[in-house]
């Protein structure tokens, strides 16, 4: 490895950064930043730059504005989201007039369109085209060339990390294993060496079960805004809740463990962005519809007993979404609750709203 | 400037309001009709027949009649949200009013909706259209990619014209491109119609004529002391021809609003006096942002109290900078026309350099900025703008929902800001 590259957002493939010699180390932000963590004005000059926006974002930039992350090689923003768009634009800006002292670096993969199938080979190339951009960047940063070789042994170490956060999954699916561990097993495979990661990965959960096997708790189902630190999860847990599924792009739906073979570079990159058009719909690419359904599987797959969805001021996505999740939780007999509008510093009083709304309504549905 | 109402405007709007009422008589007759974004190819569309009205056109329509608010609390009413992407969302809930709360007698249910995947929020507004649990149902919906702005070459509005794929980048056109071939084919499997490429290449020739009129208002008026026309007429006079773009109406429209633009010049130089308006505008302001249609007296009120007149809004601008493409191929130049044209407005540095330039060749002495939730890149518009020597003002506030610029004290702002920043 010659360093780590800085990836926000979750459309980048690991395969690529790994195997040009670079571990990826994804940036989260924070539902509020911490009074005092951020250098003097960043926070205030984040919030001027970039308006209106969900606020791990603004985390994001007064982090980079005050230099948190220089120690990088490079970072790469995904267009997942409008908030990381934005935030992209302002750093070409100011990456344009050397405040910033790290390369960044846009990766635009467009989220297969739903609604025209015919289209899937044109976006395919698109994001090929993007990916073969991003080893570009990737080898002006560290120096090192993604061969065929390299592509494949980052292939089999990604892979190994599929296979560890899939029995992860179902660990937790099962009830053995806490939210709060898989949060810090998936914050682990975003962010740590493969080695390492999987270590955290094969401990989640192997010694909390009691004696039935499971963990006690209201058997829950987090959608919403993401839950960037994992503080919310913990948090719902520590109320009595057991977060055993979330549709995040930092846990279980993130990109994680996905890797591809191929006897040319083109060839595995071809794959790789053909696997992007098939990943979990997130909130801010995917339709209502789907994520509905998604929910349903899931909710399905677990036995789940209340569904809680937190939504952030500016994070929009996830309100268009409600409708059509409440309605597939009421037709499965799950309790839904959700609160939206947190603004930064109220996310554990919405946690807690949204647990005793919950509460009530599954005490009413026993009467 | 001159008081009367320009007679563009009026024209347009007679011409907007019988042309709605035959849509509506064409639906009641079973013809399809599409709903469609700003920002995708109408051209298409024309091009197969197929009749459309504008999202953000319809929107304002609701706004300007004071049925915005009453629209997004019928979509509250229906879980969804009323306090996102209120512009968009708008026509939605005006799908559940009462009929006779419904403007202009209601849009017809369309047959299409037709996106881009604009931000988070916009494809699943348009979802809504095809829904059960939405407003409207048994609407289809075709979505198109919004890719990022990336490159952004210096100075677009040079670009464009020619240097399209130098602007845009080839792979941004491409996809672009091979969506519209297939929303194309979509098309015209549900209304048994074929495109004629021919007629493609014609109604580009004409939008891009139409483009040419509105380049030479734009900078006639740019060039006039004091502004012959007022903004709130030529917002009219150039939009509704705009949702025209592409028909022999449309550059007719454009033609006479530069010629009475030009009459009105010409009658000034020969007659100045206080009715001409020199005595009346001491400042120039530039109004960057959506339009308010909820309060579009906003755009006159300050010229009493303070001499001051609004002489730019995007709409003339960008339909003189922003539409035009040249090219063989009519399906390639359609795809450069859409493929970042909203970019041209919000995206910095892109955005910044373009209002910029426009402030300055109109000569004005202060920018009212009013910045969306949507829009990004604010503070480096105000940046470059300031570093011109111009002061601006941001205001943030949504323009189509009235709660939202109720709250934001939009007239009492730009009063202290004309006091304490812009007088001479």
């Amino acid at each position: 490895m010659t360093g780590a590259v800085g990836v926000i957002g979750a459309d980048a493939p690991r395969q690529i950064i790994l195997a040009a010699g670079a571990l990826p180390l994804r940036l989260f932000g924070s539902w509020s930043p911490q009074a005092g963590a951020l250098p003097a004005g960043t926070g205030e000059e984040a919030l001027e730059l970039l308006g209106a926006v969900d606020a791990p974002a603004a985390t994001l930039l007064a982090q980079l504005l005050g230099g948190e992350h220089d120690h990088l090689a490079g970072v790469i923003l995904c267009n997942d989201s409008a908030a990381t768009l934005r935030l992209f634009y302002v750093l070409r800006m100011l990456s344009a007039r050397g405040r910033l002292s790290i390369p960044v670096h846009l990766l635009d993969a467009p989220a297969s369109g739903e609604s025209a199938p015919g289209t899937a080979a044109a976006r395919q190339r698109f994001v090929a085209a993007q990916y073969a951009r991003l080893v570009g960047f990737l080898e002006s940063v560290t120096g090192v060339r993604a061969d065929r070789r390299r592509l494949q042994e980052a292939a089999e170490q990604e892979e190994a990390l599929g296979r560890a956060l899939q029995q992860m999954r179902a660990r937790r699916r099962q009830g053995s294993c806490s939210g709060t561990a898989a949060a810090a097993a998936y914050r682990a495979a975003a962010r740590q060496p493969v080695e390492q990661a999987l270590a955290v990965i094969e401990a989640a959960g192997a010694d909390q079960a009691g004696a039935d096997g499971t963990l006690p708790g209201v058997r829950t189902y987090l959608t919403g805004s993401e839950d960037p630190e994992g503080s919310i999860i913990s948090l719902l847990e520590e109320r009595g809740a057991l977060v055993i599924g979330e549709d995040h792009d930092g846990g279980d739906s993130s990109w994680l463990g996905e890797a591809a073979y191929g006897a040319e570079v083109e060839e595995i990159v071809w794959a790789l962005a053909g696997r992007h058009a098939d990943r979990a719909p997130r909130a801010a690419r995917a339709s209502s519809r789907s994520r509905a359904q998604h929910l349903g599987r899931e909710l399905h797959a677990a036995s789940v007993e209340q569904v809680l969805s937190l939504v952030r001021l500016y994070d929009e996505a996830p309100l268009w979404d409600a409708a059509a999740q409440q309605e597939q939780a009421a037709q499965q007999g799950v309790a839904w609750a959700m609160v939206s509008g947190i603004r930064p510093g109220q996310e554990r009083t919405a946690a807690e709203q949204a647990l005793a709304e919950a509460r009530g309504i599954r005490e009413a549905s026993h009467v | 400037m001159s008081e009367d109402r320009i007679r563009a405007a009026a024209r347009a709007v007679e011409h907007q309001k019988q042309w709605f009422q035959q849509l509506r008589t064409q639906a009641a007759e079973g013809a399809p009709i599409a709903l469609v974004n700003a920002d995708v190819p109408h051209e298409i569309f024309r091009a197969l027949d197929i009749p459309y009205v504008v999202n953000q056109w319809w929107a304002s329509i609701i706004a300007a009649k004071r049925r915005g608010a009453e629209s997004l609390e019928a979509l509250r009413s229906r879980g969804l949200p009323d306090q996102s992407l209120q512009y968009d969302a708008m026509p939605l809930g005006e799908q559940l009013l009462p009929e006779d709360r419904r403007p202009w007698g209601g849009l017809p249910r369309p047959a299409f909706a037709v996106a881009e995947r604009h931000g988070d929020v916009t494809q699943k507004v348009f979802e809504q259209w095809s829904t059960g649990s939405g407003a409207a149902g048994e609407t289809e919906v075709f979505l198109l990619s919004r890719t990022a702005a990336d490159p952004v070459p210096d100075r677009w509005w040079e670009l464009v014209p020619h240097r399209w794929e130098e602007a845009f980048g080839a792979e941004r056109i491409d996809l672009l491109q091979a969506e519209i071939l297939e929303l194309t084919a979509w098309l015209e499997e549900r209304t048994g119609r074929r495109l004629d490429r021919q007629r493609l290449a014609e109604i580009m020739r004409l939008s891009n004529e139409q483009a040419e009129w509105n380049r030479r208002t734009r900078d006639l008026i740019a060039s006039c002391r004091p502004c012959p026309v007022p903004v709130r007429d030529v917002i009219p006079a150039v939009m509704i021809p705009q949702w025209h773009r592409g028909t022999r109406w449309a550059v007719d429209a454009a033609r006479s609003l530069y010629e009475e633009v030009r009459e009105r010049v010409e009658s000034a130089a020969a007659a100045p006096g206080p009715e001409t308006g020199s005595a009346e505008e001491r400042l120039r302001l530039m109004w960057i942002g959506r339009g308010l249609w909820s309060d579009l007296d906003l755009y006159s009120r300050f010229q009493q109290s303070h001499g001051a007149v609004f002489v730019w809004s995007m709409y003339l601008a960008i339909a003189a900078d922003g539409y035009i493409r040249y090219g063989e191929d009519p399906l390639r130049a359609l795809a450069a026309r859409f493929t970042g044209i909203t970019d041209q407005l919000y995206v910095p540095p892109w955005s910044a350099q373009w209002y910029a330039k426009e402030a300055l060749s109109h000569g004005v002495d202060g920018v009212v900025h009013l910045v969306a939730d949507d829009t990004p890149g604010a503070a480096f518009i105000t940046e470059e703008l300031e570093g011109s020597g111009i002061p601006a003002l941001e205001i943030r506030a949504n323009n189509a929902d009235q709660r939202s610029s109720a709250a934001a004290g939009i007239p009492e702002r730009i009063a202290e800001f004309l006091r304490s920043r812009v007088s001479r």
